[in-house]
Parts: C-alpha cells; structure tokens; sequence
C-alpha cells in the first residue's frame, strides 16, 4: 500500500514537473499522433510495392506497429526513464539523496522518472491493436446488398467488391441470427466477442450518430453463451478465408 | 585565428579523453548506428527479391550499397546538439560558456570533428564488411566522386548550423524533447533514411525537396551511388547552398534573441 502511495506521489510530481514546460507539453500530444502518422506511411510506402512482408500481411504489420507502441510505451513510461536518471545520478553523485531517503532505494530510483507521455504511445497501441473491430461498417449489420460506395473510399478493398462481398453479407446474416438469440444486434454480437477474445483489453468503436453510440455501448457487460460461440466458428469456417485485405 | 586552432586543439584532446573513458557507451551508441540502416536494407531487400530483382529502378545489391553508403553519411553529418542543447540551459551549464571570450559554437564543432576522426574509421571498417558479406560495390563516376566531397561537407554544414539553432529552441521553452523528436521523425520519413526518396510518392517527393533533409542525407547517397546526373548535383549543390546561407542567418539571428532571453533554470 505505501509503494502505491508511493508511485502515485511520483507520478504527481512528474505531471507537475511536465506541466511547468507547457510548449512541450501541448507539443508532445502532436507528436505521439506524428511518430504514429509516419509509421504508419512508411508502411504505406512499403506495401506500395509489395502484398506481403516476408509472409506477413499489411494488417498483421500494423498490428505488430500498435504491440510495438504498447510495449514501448510500457518500457518508456518507467524503466527506461528510470534507468537514464540512475546512470546520471552515479555519475554526478545525486544518487546518495536517495539513498538516505528511509524508502527501498531500489523503488524509488526504479519509479523516480516517470514519462507521462508515453501513457499516450500507450493509448494508440491499444487503439491500434483492435482497430476497426466492425471492419468499416460490414459488421454493423446496415449495409444493403446493393450498397454502390460511390464516392466511398471503402470501394476499393475487396471485401466490398462483388463475390466477397456477397460472401461477407451472408456471414453478417448468420451473425445477426445468433445475436437475436440472445436478443442483440450484429454489431453488439461483433464488439462483445472482439472484447472477449483472450488478450484484448479494450474496443474502439467510431460512430456517426448517437445511436450508433448507444448501440456500442450495450455490447459490454454481457457474455455470448456457449452455443451462440460454437455457432459464431461455425459460421466463421463456413465463410472462409476472405480473398485479401488489401485495397486494390 | 591563433586562440581558436588553440582551442580546436585542447577541444580535441578533450573529447579524446571523454571518449576513452566511456568506451563502452561508444560502442553500444556505434552499434544503434549501424543496426538502424541495416534494418531498413534488409527489409527493402526483402521486398526487392519477392517482386523480381528490383523495385523503382533499385536492385536488390543497389539497396545493400544504398544503405551502407546512407550508415557512413549519416554518421559523418550526425550531431547530438539537440540532446545536449536542453541539459544546458536547464542546468544552467550554458552560463559558463557564455562567460567565456568565443562563441560557444566553436567547441561543439571541435567535439564534434574530433570525435568523427575517432569514430569514423571503424565506421568505415564496418561498412566494408558489410559491402562484402551482401555482395554489394559501388563504382561513382570520377565526377561523382569530385562532386561527392564538397556536397559532403555541405551536407554536415547545413545539418549542423540547422540542429544548432532548432536547439536553441530551449532558450524559450526549456524542454525541448517533443520538438527534437518531431524534427527526427520528420527526418527519418523525408531524408531517405527509411527509404530511397524516389521510392515515395510524387507529393512526398516534392515535400522533401524544399525542406533540408534531403540536402544532408538522402542527396550525397544518392550522388555517390551515381543515381544523379551532373544538372541534378550540380541542382542540390545549389540547394545546399542555399540552405547553409538560410542556415547560418537564423543561427545568427536566433542566437542573440536567445542569450538575451536566457535564464539558467537549474532544475
């Protein structure tokens, strides 16, 4: 309990301390949003010339992209920091200030440098790890078969196009049958299951009107059955292995 | 003229001093500047082999030679002013230099050199192994290679006026860490670091061209790897220039609003 009072008396400290250089402060949440920008194009760049990565596909990279700005982040936020600030303080001889404090001098050189910023490198990674779980829209159930996407920049991947398109309806069709089971909707179905698969901590959800918001919303706080879950691999193998991901 | 060769002399004994004292952080920061560029040759040799040899004019040897060739430029026009420029002012570190009779920019130039002369050598060892173990050469033409040490120097020139007024940034703002890790990130994606420019998009391409990163990266590699005719360097030459007269203005202009601004925080 005292570590945590600790920690959170540090991380105060680091916020203030942050907060008295506001230039920087308002500066960085710009560029966390950058460095993200630019991964990001530089993999657009990449799959410019090629569909696969030595086997992997342009999706499963920019899920590799938002573990790298969660893990990162992580070892930014404290470890490293921290480490920085002890080789200094051997160096310059601060290190005894702490070592004469009656707390485990082994926390509080670990947690003394805290990089609030990193909490957001963090916040993008999660978004990133489970970005669009509805898949632009397909998923939330309100797509007719004849949708044209004219003037849509959806047109061009292939999973609008003609066959997969067709395909992926009569998945959504299956999907909105097991969800009426339970007495919800296809998108309610498609978020509750992503937040359910074993690693995944949080949905991103985007919406156009408020009532697509509150139909998100519901999709928390309830568990698919077993039978509604077999029926979801089911209908899953039966759709297949979508043709590519890749917009065309 | 005497005081400063004076000066560039004790400055290199100095840096020489530091350096062998910290040998091991040496070898672990030379060991990041190799890892870097050769993470992006292989991936673009990857890339190369799975779409048949060669992408935008690129083989797959010419990535290897490309990024090699982008290692030792990089390390010869490298600066870490900006890192140092924030400690300065906020531990007030700067007042001390400023006591002193030259303009602080000098000693930074001679630690600058000194430590290259130590650091490029093994660099250049390095950079032949490689050469060797990806099967890659390179054969500039005598042109290329005369054209190739002005535009060099240049090249530090401008990366090193530039990174030393952006540093003074701290004389305003104190910290200064989000905006170096804008400036390097924008350097990464417009330099050619991450990639042969004309690999990119048009729109990018043109970006690149009127802002400097090119100039003290992309271009010099670019010169030697004989990917440019003699209009287009005698062109960059122009823009280098260019951005050197740009360059060594705002340095002037920054840095007497800067000192007059100045306060030592302490903290």
């Amino acid at each position: 309990m005292n570590y945590l009072r600790l920690l959170a008396a540090f991380f105060w400290a680091n916020v203030m301390s942050e907060l008295a250089y506001r230039v920087n402060f308002v500066w960085q949440l710009f560029q966390s949003f950058l460095s993200l920008g630019i991964s990001w194009g530089g993999l657009a760049v990449i799959f410019s010339y090629t569909e696969t990565l030595g086997g992997w596909r342009p999706d499963e990279i920019l899920a590799l992209v938002g573990v790298y700005f969660l893990v990162g982040g992580l070892v930014g936020l404290v470890i490293q920091p921290g480490m920085e600030q002890f080789i200094e303080s051997v160096r310059d001889g601060t290190l005894d200030f702490t070592l004469t404090k009656p707390e485990d001098a082994q926390l509080t050189t670990s947690i003394k440098r805290i990089e609030i910023w990193k909490l957001i490198d963090i916040a993008l990674g999660v978004a990133v790890l489970v970005y669009w779980p509805l898949m632009k829209g397909l998923l939330a159930g309100r797509l007719r078969r004849d949708e044209s996407f004219a003037g849509d920049s959806r047109r061009k991947y292939p999973m609008f196009q003609g066959d997969e398109y067709r395909k992926n309806l009569d998945l959504v069709e299956e999907l909105r049958r097991i969800a009426a089971l339970s007495g919800h909707t296809v998108a309610q179905l498609v978020v509750n299951w992503t937040i359910h698969r074993p690693g995944i901590t949080a949905a991103l959800c985007g919406a156009k009107r408020p009532e697509q918001l509150r139909e998100t919303a519901a999709a928390a706080g309830w568990t698919l059955t077993g039978e509604q879950l077999a029926e979801i691999d089911e209908a899953l193998a039966r759709r297949g292995t979508p043709a590519t991901r890749v917009p065309v | 003229m005497k005081a400063l060769v004076e000066l560039y002399t004790q400055q290199f004994k100095t840096t020489l001093a530091v350096m062998f004292q910290y040998r091991a952080a040496l070898l672990i920061w030379m060991i990041g500047q190799v890892l870097e560029p050769l993470v992006y040759l292989i991936v673009w040799q990857i890339i190369s082999k799975s779409s048949g040899g060669s992408i935008g004019g690129y083989t797959t040897s010419d990535f290897a030679a490309y990024f090699i060739v982008l290692m030792l430029v990089n390390q010869f026009t490298y600066t870490w002013i900006m890192y140092e420029f924030e400690y300065r002012v906020r531990e007030g570190i700067l007042s001390f230099a400023l006591l002193k009779p030259v303009h602080p920019i000098h000693s930074d130039i001679a630690d600058n050199v000194s430590s290259k002369l130590i650091t490029l050598p093994i660099m250049v060892l390095i950079a032949v192994g490689l050469a060797l173990g990806f099967h890659t050469s390179i054969s500039p033409a005598p042109w290329a290679i005369a054209v190739f040490i002005p535009v060099l120097l240049l090249a530090f020139l401008v990366r090193f006026l530039l990174e030393w007024t952006l540093a003074q940034a701290a004389f305003w703002t104190t910290r200064v860490s989000a905006i170096n890790q804008t400036y390097f990130v924008l350097m990464l994606f417009l330099s050619g670091q991450m990639a042969p420019l004309t690999l990119f998009p048009h729109a990018v391409q043109v970006v690149a061209d009127i802002l400097p990163f090119r100039w003290m990266i992309g271009f010099p590699v670019e010169l030697l790897l004989g990917r440019l005719t003699l209009t287009d360097a005698l062109i960059g030459l122009g823009a280098q220039v260019a951005w050197l007269l740009i360059g060594f203005l705002l340095l002037r202009l920054v840095w007497r609003a800067g000192v007059r601004n100045y306060s030592a925080v302490g903290a």
